[in-house]
């Protein structure tokens, strides 16, 4: 029994030790992004964002990995991003999606326009952490046809650790999530051009 | 034209929804070949990792009328919780709905009466912040209450006061009101943070209720912790099974203190979190002894009035190398001690304390490798309460075999080491704290006592016990497990 015992033991460390390696292995592949379903013609792209805070004015903000993830799609779509960070007050204060695709439009020459929308709202504490909801709306449209614009809405739950994280950190939580779904975003959008 | 079709279109656009389900899993297989029951340790004062078994948590929320954000517009929304800690095939249990329970279920609403206040009715439970490593919350209040309590959050406050009756948490078989006023201030200067506050627990007198506070007069400690009160009245006082002494109504109350810092953002420093809370516990009710094919009722408020805890923990997050290397470090100290007892080893006199550091490499943003390691100790303030040996002693005095005796085995103290480590899948990046989490570990634990995880070992020394006595001071385990909030 003892030495049934002993050889079971062995038996499972080297099981352990193999799918130990081959996950390290699986890890260690190099990632490739995702191709895109559609592809773009060269176009250029202005974008911004507005994050919009429970007790204080909306801020003028697209997170810097958004960016960069957004950035990256675009380019791997033949796209090119063109970030509008200089904006008239109004973006903050309209709460209307059209009223700021059209501040975009107007102080931007790029073909289209790409508008991120993110509401964090304290939802509740859970398990020791603090939920969060990011709601996005990220919409696409054509320049001087906003008739054509595009917005796919997303609820994000994200689950920060500390009280002092708030909005801010709430939306960069999101980002691996936001990345995902700006993906089928694009190419629903591309699509219909 | 153009306009209203672009206006109409945006109009139609999918609106978020105000209703949603969030929650949190932890599901695990340990499959463990030294007769224990699935975790390493005993508790969670070695660290949670391995230390905790499966849980399941629903919350579920219904936005009523969204809040308007930057304005003072009312809003709204129903709030419930379903949690247990039983999943299917993980435990005894096996994820029967029994092992569930509708912990939370409240109404929030802002900007009602006094802008800027958040009310929320019906079940409180809020806490300031967690020890992530530990699955500790000493700075919570409210936990036990179901009341109404106001909020106020701003960038420079949040402000917690409310009002509850925690009876029917406290007394789930026996209900008495126990009133529970209490609050929390916390100030942010910005990146240090300071609060704290507290919670009472007033248990008013109420003449002619069996369940209200009542003390049984003129009981010796030492008959208590025995069984032997009724015993030695009858003993003085023969005859008497009718007089036994009458109960003597009594109010009780107790209180919570808590105090929180924090502080962190700059340099290695993710955040510093340290808690603190100051506890009396609240006095026991009543128990019952049997003699002479009768029941009596012994009312023990006298002699449960004095028990109070110290509890504090601190849990410090740094990032060593950024986007490879994180490591987390926690203490926690409780110092528990009751004023009633000098001569029982119980869990109401003791200290403790640990430290729990945990690593995690970024091998890659997805496949991480974790080390964690554990230290603590254990003390009986009153005598022994541990065996160490296979064949140790149980009931004794001073160390010497006493089937009288109140002490237990023959240490005061349990020393623990644990080591944990191996491979952490991250799906939506680094981040020791960063869920969902698949992992596959191993753990060890030494400990001085014997067989100091969950186990049904046999330990009679009896010579006729089948299956003999197993010394183990080594317990070691694979596990295969996830954890997730939603």
């Amino acid at each position: 029994m003892g030495e049934l015992r002993s050889s079971m033991d062995f038996g499972l460390r080297a099981l352990g030790s193999r799918v130990a390696v081959l996950l390290l292995l699986a890890g260690c592949v190099p990632r490739q992004a995702p191709k895109p379903a559609v592809v773009g013609s060269g176009q250029t792209v202005a974008y911004a964002g507005a994050l919009h805070f429970f007790d204080e004015p909306t801020r003028l903000a697209v997170p810097e990995r958004v960016a960069d993830s957004l950035r990256k799609s675009l380019e791997r779509r033949s796209l090119k991003a063109e970030l509008v960070s200089a904006l008239p007050g109004e973006f903050g204060t309209s709460d209307a999606t059209l009223t700021r695709l059209q501040l975009i439009d107007e102080a931007s020459d790029d073909e289209l326009v790409l508008l991120l929308e993110a509401r964090p709202i304290f939802d509740s504490q859970i398990a020791g952490r603090f939920r969060w909801s990011v709601k996005v709306d990220f919409t696409l449209a054509k320049q001087g046809e906003l008739g054509t614009a595009q917005t796919s809405s997303w609820d994000l739950p994200v689950f920060l650790q500390f009280y002092h994280q708030q909005e801010a950190e709430a939306l960069a939580e999101a980002t691996p999530m936001i990345e995902r779904r700006m993906e089928s975003a694009l190419d629903e959008f591309l699509r219909g051009l | 034209m153009r306009s209203l079709l672009a206006s109409l279109l945006l109009l139609a656009a999918p609106a978020h929804a105000g209703n949603d389900v969030g929650g949190y899993f932890r599901v695990s297989a340990r499959p463990d070949l030294q007769g224990g029951n699935g975790s390493l340790g005993y508790w969670n004062l070695y660290g949670r990792l391995m230390n905790e078994r499966s849980y399941g948590l629903l919350n579920l929320r219904l936005g009523l009328l969204e809040p308007q954000q930057g304005s003072n517009e009312v809003w709204t929304s129903v709030h419930a919780r379903i949690e247990g800690g039983s999943i299917g095939s993980t435990d005894p249990g096996n994820g029967r709905l029994d092992n569930l329970r509708l912990s939370q279920v409240y109404v929030k609403a802002g900007n009602v009466l006094v802008p800027g206040v958040t009310w929320q009715v019906g079940t409180l439970d809020w806490y300031m912040g967690d020890l992530g490593l530990y699955d500790f919350r000493p700075a919570n209040i409210f936990f036990e209450s179901a009341g109404i309590s106001g909020r106020v959050d701003n960038d420079k406050l949040e402000l917690v006061f409310g009002v509850g009756d925690a009876g029917y948490f406290m007394r789930p078989d026996a209900y008495n009101t126990i009133l529970t006023p209490g609050g929390t201030l916390r100030l942010r200067f910005g990146k240090f943070e300071v609060g704290g506050g507290g919670q009472a627990y007033l248990e008013p007198q109420v003449l002619g209720k069996r369940t209200a506070p009542h003390s049984t007069p003129d009981v010796e400690y030492e008959d208590y912790v025995r069984g032997e009160i009724v015993e030695n009245f009858l003993a003085d006082n023969p005859g008497f099974e009718n007089q036994f002494t009458d109960p003597v109504p009594t109010s009780a109350s107790s209180f919570k203190l808590v105090g929180y810092m924090g502080f962190g953002g700059f340099g290695p420093v993710i955040w510093n979190n340290f808690f603190v809370n100051y506890t009396k516990v609240h006095p026991g009710t009543r128990v019952s002894e049997t003699f002479g094919g009768r029941d009596y009722d012994i009312y023990i408020k006298e002699l449960t009035d004095e028990r109070y805890q110290l509890n504090m923990g601190n849990e410090l997050q740094l990032r060593i190398i950024p986007d490879r290397y994180d490591i987390a470090w926690g203490f926690y100290y409780g110092n528990y001690t009751d004023g009633d007892n000098d001569i029982l080893p119980t869990d109401h006199d003791r200290v403790f304390g640990s430290t729990v550091l945990r690593n995690q490499v970024y091998i890659t943003p997805t496949v991480h490798f974790l080390a964690e390691g554990s230290f603590a100790q254990e003390v009986s303030r009153n005598g022994n309460t541990f065996r160490n040996r296979a064949d140790s002693i149980f009931a004794n005095s001073g160390g010497t075999p006493d089937t009288e005796g109140l002490e237990y085995g023959d240490s005061d103290t349990r020393t623990t080491v644990q080591g944990k480590g191996g491979l952490v899948l991250n799906p939506l990046g680094p981040g020791i704290f960063n869920r969902p989490s698949l992992r596959l570990l191993y753990g060890a634990q030494y400990s001085t006592q014997n067989n100091a995880f969950g186990n049904d070992f046999v330990e009679s020394l009896d010579q006729f016990n089948d299956f003999g006595n197993i010394e183990r001071h080594v317990h070691h385990m694979v596990s295969l497990e996830t954890e997730v909030w939603f």
